[in-house]
């Protein structure tokens, strides 16, 4: 909070500190709103000029998590629709799962850098309600509670959406994980 | 009632994100034991949940450098400021107006410029230099976000722009 106070008296310092401590949220949110990983340097740029311009305003600074939150959000929601009418394509479209993949056996589960690369394209394919949460559990490492609470929603509403965005990756990533059959 | 497919993978859901009590952890435990397509599937999800931490984090934080809002040298302040006020200067400066009998009077080339002098323009400039330190106001403040050298890293340059309103238009009629 003192780092918050600092900052909007004008300390550089303090703002660098702020932006070491927030810039996963930062990013999180955004990645959760557009899933588009290469969208999230510009708009968390634009998000950091809009908090270094707007941070005096923040009358209570122990909000400040839910205040970048909604920031971060917003601009990315934006730039999201942005993309949409500069590309005509859905940002947010649903991963098409692949079926009829091989039976799981109960083994060691391997997963190779193309898989790889391909969970995170199922990642950005999820529904953006799943996809938020999704992203600030395995950014930030929260609780349900402390999602919800950020969202909005709650605590059952989180695990429900992290249930389906889980089950929607392994649906989308069917046949191409690989069993060592170590176990 | 819940399908005991969802339950199963609801409850491997909360012991992945840390959630679950200890009697469903145990409970999950013994039906892991008991049924070996219910590991599987605990293997699959553990699996999809590691990796997928990993990827994102990968592909959204900047790798291995903390972001860094760079404070700016004095000698990079000061150049945008002075270049801030020689643009500021040049932009104020009049259009010509087009001379009636086509031979451009050297002393009416500018509405309200003072006449052209045989004193170095660079001194005159100069004068003008010595507005930096004086807070201008009827100001615009903008943040302009230039990007670091490595990723993750934004220079914040704060302008008072003056703003697009001149009086001394006013006082040419």
């Amino acid at each position: 909070m003192a780092t918050v106070t600092e900052a909007q008296r004008g300390s550089r310092e303090a703002a660098d500190r702020l932006v070491r401590e927030h810039d996963g949220l930062v990013r999180g949110v955004i990645f959760g709103v557009v899933g588009r990983a290469q969208m999230v340097d510009d708009i968390a740029q634009q998000v950091w000029a809009q908090v270094w311009q707007r941070l005096p305003g923040l009358k209570d600074p122990r909000r400040l998590r839910s205040w970048l939150y909604t920031v971060a959000r917003n601009a990315a929601i934006d730039a999201g629709q942005s993309a949409r009418r500069r590309q005509g394509v859905a940002l947010d479209a649903v991963a098409e799962p692949v079926r009829d993949g091989p039976q799981v056996n109960p083994a060691r589960i391997t997963i190779g850098g193309e898989v790889r690369e391909e969970l995170l394209r199922a990642i950005e394919g999820l529904p953006a309600l799943y996809r938020e949460p999704f992203v600030l559990r395995h950014m930030e490492d929260w609780s349900y509670a402390e999602i919800g609470e950020l969202l909005g929603l709650p605590v059952e509403t989180v695990e429900t959406r992290l249930v389906r965005a889980r089950r929607q990756l392994r649906e989308a990533l069917r046949g191409k994980v690989e069993h060592d059959g170590s176990a | 009632m819940t399908d005991p497919r969802e339950q199963l993978e609801r409850l491997i859901s909360r012991c992945l994100d840390g959630e679950a009590s200890a009697e469903e952890r145990r409970d999950l435990q013994r039906a892991l034991r008991r049924n070996p397509s219910a590991d599987a599937l605990f293997e699959e999800y553990a699996a999809l949940d590691r990796e997928a931490g990993h990827a994102i984090r990968a592909a959204v934080a900047a790798p291995g450098i903390g972001p860094v809002l760079r404070r700016p040298s004095i000698w990079r302040e000061a150049g945008l400021a002075l270049a801030a006020c020689v643009a500021m200067l040049v932009w104020l400066q009049p259009l010509e107006r087009p001379s009636a009998g086509g031979a451009a009077d050297a002393s009416r080339a500018s509405w309200f410029a003072p006449p052209p002098t045989t004193t170095d323009s660079w001194t005159d400039d100069a004068r003008s230099v010595e507005r930096l330190g004086v807070p201008m106001a009827d100001t615009d403040r903008e943040w302009i976000v230039v990007p670091g050298e490595r990723p993750g890293e934004y220079l914040v340059i704060e302008v008072n722009r003056t703003r697009t309103r001149l009086l001394q238009l006013r006082r040419d009629f």
